[in-house]
């Protein structure tokens, strides 16, 4: 029976990926990606589209805001790994049809994660939709609201911290997020 | 081990949601809300402890066995370890009824049968004569020796 590598060791043998930019574009941010860091810089709240999310551990995505604080939605179409940090100075949230790990740490105001289907369109997945699971095993941290994590089925081994909001943990089939 | 650290921190659960380490609140409303369509179980483990200022657990069945402190109950706090069952709160049943089913005790005379109690006891006030140690002087005709250690009397 084939066993599954860890996540820090598959890592270690692919090596720290390329930064990446989202796939969309937008006049409502701005994305420049070298070595293992990436930039983004906010003008209006933004929405932004992944093929696959994989931030490898050592790397960095640092979020700013310009001219105000805004928040940034990232829409991740695949598995969204998160091994790196990423550090946000507006509401952050992420959004996964896949499943969704934690292992880096993720600093912003508030934090919103989910893999959950957002639409009953959303029904057909990679395998089965209820094996999507949701893992922290590193740090999520809102500087002053919540911290929401969304899914069927989440396990946490990390830290979640919410030093002036609420700490959210819900488990469903489907959510509103509003 | 997960740790989840807030002013409050709510869990819902429909389906599967682990956190087996320490769940903290702080500050003047501290709270933790578990609620869970079916069932919440807080395992009796080292690592596992909850510490709030008000647990408030809502689901069918809730299983409370691990440690459970208060946020200034110091380095050795008192452990609150119990097991709550309420009705199923989805119908709004909950609140203030839960169901508990007492067995009689000594403090609980009321459920206790009046036969079952020593003859000094149970006899009528008014009809207890007043001399003592007669062994049915005065109510001869309305009692009967049973045993040895008491007596029967009839209403």
């Amino acid at each position: 029976m084939m066993k599954r590598l860890p996540p820090f060791l598959i890592a270690i043998l692919i090596g720290p990926l390329a930064a990446q930019c989202p796939s969309n574009s937008s006049a409502h941010f701005m994305c420049t990606a070298s070595g293992g860091n990436t930039d983004i810089t906010l003008f209006q709240n933004a929405d932004l589209n992944w093929d696959g999310f994989n931030l490898a551990a050592g790397n960095t995505m640092n979020i700013t805001s310009s001219g105000g604080t805004f928040a940034s939605t990232h829409i991740v179409s695949g598995p969204a790994q998160v091994f790196g940090d990423i550090i946000a100075d507006g509401p952050f949230t992420m959004l996964s049809n896949h499943i969704l790990t934690v292992d880096g740490l993720i600093t912003a105001p508030s934090i919103t994660l989910s893999n959950l289907p957002l639409s009953s369109d959303e029904s057909v997945y990679e395998g089965n939709q209820r094996a999507r699971n949701l893992l922290i095993r590193g740090n999520l941290t809102a500087k002053n609201g919540d911290v929401a994590v969304l899914s069927h089925r989440q396990t946490n081994f990390g830290i979640i911290e919410a030093n002036s909001g609420k700490v959210i943990l819900a488990s469903a089939d489907t959510a509103t997020i509003s | 081990m997960g740790t989840l650290k807030a002013p409050i921190i709510e869990i819902y659960s429909d389906s599967f949601i682990t956190n087996s380490g320490l769940i903290e609140t702080f500050g003047p409303t501290s709270s933790v809300q578990l609620i869970a369509a079916n069932g919440i179980a807080h395992n009796e483990a080292p690592e596992s402890v909850i510490i709030t200022d008000s647990l408030i657990p809502q689901g069918q069945v809730i299983l409370i066995k691990g440690s459970v402190q208060g946020p200034n109950d110091g380095s050795n706090p008192g452990e609150v370890s119990a097991t709550f069952q309420f009705p199923d709160f989805v119908k709004g049943t909950f609140q203030g009824k839960k169901k508990t089913t007492l067995k009689p005790t000594q403090f609980s005379s009321s459920t206790i049968s009046k036969n079952r109690l020593p003859s000094v006891l149970n006899a009528d006030k008014k009809k207890r004569s007043s001399t003592l140690a007669t062994r049915g002087g005065s109510v001869k005709k309305t009692s009967k020796k049973r045993s040895f250690f008491g007596l029967v009397t009839k209403d």
